[in-house]
């Protein structure tokens, strides 16, 4: 059964080209267009394999998703990768904290994405 | 023995000539992550028809301002291609929206080179604008770039907090760079 991933991001771009590559691979892929959708999404959706999240978004960051929702994440053990332009220790320190699986920099290549998705939804 | 005016002055034109140094190395290094190699051109009057245009505001305790990019069409048709492998509409809204996210990932790319200044700032949503600024740009400071069958540039609206100097410093974390992916 495909596995399915849900991707959080306010680019329609992003969402499309991060779509195009995990549907080529098989994935069955949900989108969300800020983090309170993507943090709806989340709670309804529950047989999601894997998150991909932006950080900079209006109405919920990608962080204070994380922050939020930290204890169902963890308990559903849904890994969550972080996408974003920024590479700041600060922000990575923070995402690790609250249970991020990866920090992914924009532009993000696509080989190295998927490899990451496949080695994360391996157990789920 | 100088006066206090013309150190502030020579303060603030070393201050703006690190930023245009980072400013043209961002812009290249992010067409040039789209495929498409630039060079830089002239900074001559701008036209502002048949471009797109996107800007994004950001701002820090020493740093304030707005970060644009200007692109003739085969700019942005090109990079989204090259990211998406499809063909757009100038005119649509997904243009836009990579526009934007060229502009988003502009101001991460300055960011994450700021850092070995110590120097960090919050960034807003990018915007697209329908009416190309040219009073913003006038004051600001602004790269132009010829490149495969169009042009772009990049401009930097900025205020420095008063007394501040960028001094590059040693950072001790790691940091990581555009196309990096780390698992924890």
């Amino acid at each position: 059964m495909p596995k399915k991933v849900l991707i959080i991001d306010d680019s329609s771009s992003v969402r499309r080209q991060l779509s195009t590559a995990l549907g080529k691979a098989g994935f069955v892929v949900l989108e969300a267009a800020d983090g309170m959708e993507g943090a709806e999404q989340i709670r309804a959706e529950t047989d999601l394999a894997l998150v991909i999240c932006d950080v900079n978004m209006p109405r919920m960051s990608g962080l204070d998703l994380l922050e939020r929702l930290q204890p169902e994440l963890a308990q559903r053990q849904l890994p969550v990768v972080m996408l974003t332009t920024e590479g700041q220790p600060e922000a990575m320190t923070r995402a690790k904290k609250w249970g991020a699986k990866g920090w992914i920099v924009k532009p993000f290549k696509e080989q190295l994405l998927l490899g990451a998705v496949q080695k994360l939804t391996q157990s789920a | 023995m100088s006066s206090p005016t013309a150190s502030a002055n020579a303060l603030r034109g070393e201050n703006f000539a690190i930023l245009d140094e980072l400013l043209r190395d961002c812009c290249i290094e992010l067409m040039g992550d789209y495929g498409l190699p630039a060079q830089q051109a002239d900074v001559g009057p701008e036209t502002a028809t048949g471009v797109a245009v996107a800007a994004v505001d950001f701002s820090g305790r020493d740093v304030r301002g707005t970060i644009g990019l200007r692109m003739t069409s085969s700019v942005v048709l090109q990079t989204y291609r090259a990211a998406l492998g499809r063909a757009i509409e100038l005119d649509s809204p997904e243009a836009k929206d990579w526009s934007c996210e060229l502009a988003n990932q502009l101001i991460g790319r300055l960011k994450n080179k700021l850092r070995s200044y110590e120097v960090s700032f919050n960034v807003n949503a990018p915007r697209w604008l329908q009416i190309f600024p040219v009073a913003e740009l006038e004051r600001a400071l602004r790269r132009r770039f010829i490149c495969d069958g169009g042009n772009f540039s990049g401009y930097l609206d900025v205020l420095i907090a008063p007394g501040f100097v960028f001094v590059p410093r040693a950072s001790d974390a790691p940091l990581a760079q555009e196309g990096d992916l780390v698992l924890f």
